[in-house]
């Protein structure tokens, strides 16, 4: 039942952002990119930023195999602003510079050429960190360290992950 | 770079310099981003482009044309409110159809070089509109609009009026119920027939579809363009491969199809076109249009213009060299030529975001974005003789 209303929720909270009809994962609070943003800027949330694309496959196999732990759901649906785009659509957004365009258009300025692209920003829409392709529940452990702890502000994602290797 | 010299073999002694026709500074953004990437058309001697800037604040709606290779540009602005994704086609006699969202839906006029004339309002809602003029089946216009839960393709004749346009009768492109979202129209008229492209998603992933009228009334049922693949990958995982934003250009009695298509994913989009002998009844020889030099990076915005002669040429952005700038392939026989670029469209800074046509001449027009190293925006053309 809890299952059923979650899902429900998730709908609700799509259908009234205007998100895409497109493939972010179940169980988590993802909306459309306007949204997102006024939500991050207001409870002072990190962004997670999905690109996903319509029919992906490692998109799919993203939230099959990740997006599905629970623990990542609750971190992810507590601690940030989650957006999800699609990165052919023409569904428009606004930039914090003012700029309105096309979630398509972001993809391209994202670098958004393979799907799933995740991209971490501030709760002012300014980049922490890119990252594309599949990735584990510990990489996004890691990830989530990374943005939150604030190691973003003296040193590359690349310096982190090598860091907290053991 | 090699390929800078490329277009030398088909070049006149002289050629022009490239021209701003709107600037702004780092807080100004333009936007070349007509469906079909239909942004600059050349009627006769006449040349107008259309694009959409925030310059006052909020995205306006932007129209400069010149009547002749003498005369500068004239600036005018239309649309109602925000305004976005503003589209083109040439009509005889230095005149030109427009087509336009904004605040109000989805709206259409034509213009000459004393501005546009009274609009005729197509939709209250939608938007990615592509107009078409065909010599005898007159001027059409497709957009992208709501219909229930998914967007869909509505085609209707434009009747050229002297104060402005009057739409006639709309009708949906695919007479089926949609399954899915139909988007980004491209329309153009070879022989005798319109023929229209588009993103459409029945299959669970993007393919480009394709439709032609021989009345501008009833369309042929939709027939797959790209073969992107579908299905699921091994694994039950996903639904297809994708494909975006398909543009269309006669060019003699053939017909080309142009679009980005992620077939190979690793790379992101590459270009691609197909050709129809048949006025766009069926469609042969997908292939490639990129060299190898662009295989490992993604290639963006990609736009085709054609002429009479049976001339064609492809126009997208990529960052091969480490910054975007926009890059060219010529169709020469039933291959396209290496790539190249142009000192203009190449160098420090972005450029992106190509917009051509093909004058009777065979001379290229093309206009691009370009932002430069201190942040400052220029909206470019430039007409390079042949």
């Amino acid at each position: 039942m809890r299952a059923i209303l979650a899902y429900l929720t998730l709908l609700l909270v799509l259908s009234a952002s205007g998100a895409a009809r497109a493939d972010p994962p179940t169980g988590y609070r993802f909306v459309a990119f306007d949204a997102g943003m006024a939500q991050a800027r207001a409870e002072n949330k990190p962004v997670l930023l999905y690109f996903g694309r319509y029919g992906c496959a490692w998109c799919d196999h993203t939230n099959r195999q990740t997006f599905s732990d629970p623990g990542l759901r609750e971190l992810f649906n507590d601690h940030y602003a989650l957006i999800y785009a699609d990165a052919e659509s023409g569904n428009r957004l606004r930039l914090a510079s003012g700029e309105r365009l096309t979630e398509a258009k972001l993809g391209a300025r994202l670098g958004a050429y393979a799907t799933p692209l995740f991209v971490f920003m501030t709760p002012q829409g300014e980049v922490i960190a890119r990252i594309p392709g599949f990735k584990t529940v510990e990489d996004f452990r890691n990830y989530d360290r990374y943005v939150r702890e604030g190691h973003y502000r003296d040193r590359t994602l690349a310096e982190f992950l090598a860091g907290a290797r053991p | 770079m090699l390929a800078l010299v490329a277009w030398a073999a088909g070049s006149g002694a002289h050629a022009a310099q490239a021209i701003d026709v709107a600037v702004g500074d780092a807080a100004v953004f333009h936007h070349l981003e007509a469906s079909g990437r239909h942004g600059l058309a050349v009627s006769g001697e006449a040349v107008a482009l259309v694009w959409e800037d925030n310059r006052d604040g909020s995205p306006r709606c932007h129209l400069a044309l010149r009547a002749d290779r003498q005369t500068a540009f004239r600036l005018f602005g239309f649309g109602t409110g925000e305004c976005f994704e503003p589209g083109i086609a040439p009509l005889p006699d230095g005149r030109f159809l427009l087509i336009w969202e904004d605040a109000e839906g989805v709206a259409a006029t034509w213009a000459d070089a004393l501005g546009p004339r009274a609009r005729a309002r197509l939709a209250p809602a939608g938007g990615q509109g592509t107009v078409a003029h065909h010599a005898t089946l007159g001027a059409h216009a497709v957009w992208s609009a709501p219909d229930g839960r998914w967007r869909r393709l509505w085609s209707a004749p434009l009747h050229i009026a002297a104060h402005g346009l009057e739409a006639g009768a709309i009708r949906p492109v695919d007479a089926r119920e949609p399954r899915d979202d139909q988007a980004f129209p491209s329309l153009a008229a070879v022989g005798a027939h319109l023929v229209v492209a588009w993103e459409d998603r029945r299959l669970g992933h993007t393919v480009i579809h394709t439709s032609r009228s021989a009345d501008g009334r009833d369309w042929s049922a939709p027939a797959r363009l790209s073969r992107n693949p579908t299905g699921a990958q091994p694994g039950n995982l996903g639904r297809g491969s994708g494909a975006m934003r398909p543009a269309l250009a006669a060019f003699g009695a053939r017909l080309a199809a142009v679009w980005l298509d992620k077939r190979d994913f690793l790379s992101g989009y590459d270009v691609y076109a197909a050709f129809s002998d048949d006025e766009g009844g069926t469609f042969a020889r997908e292939l490639k249009v990129q060299d190898s030099f662009g295989d490992d990076i993604a290639q963006w915005h990609a736009a085709v213009a054609g002429n009479a002669r049976g001339e064609l040429i492809v126009a997208w952005d990529d960052e091969r060299d480490g910054r975007a700038d926009v890059w060219f392939s010529r169709l020469d026989g039933e291959a396209f030529g290496e790539d190249f670029t142009l000192a203009e469209t190449s160098g420090p800074g972005q450029h992106a975001d190509p917009v051509l046509a093909l004058d009777a001449d065979g001379d290229l027009h093309v206009a691009w974005t370009q932002r430069d190293a201190d942040g400052s925006a220029r909206l470019r053309y430039l007409h390079r003789p042949r």
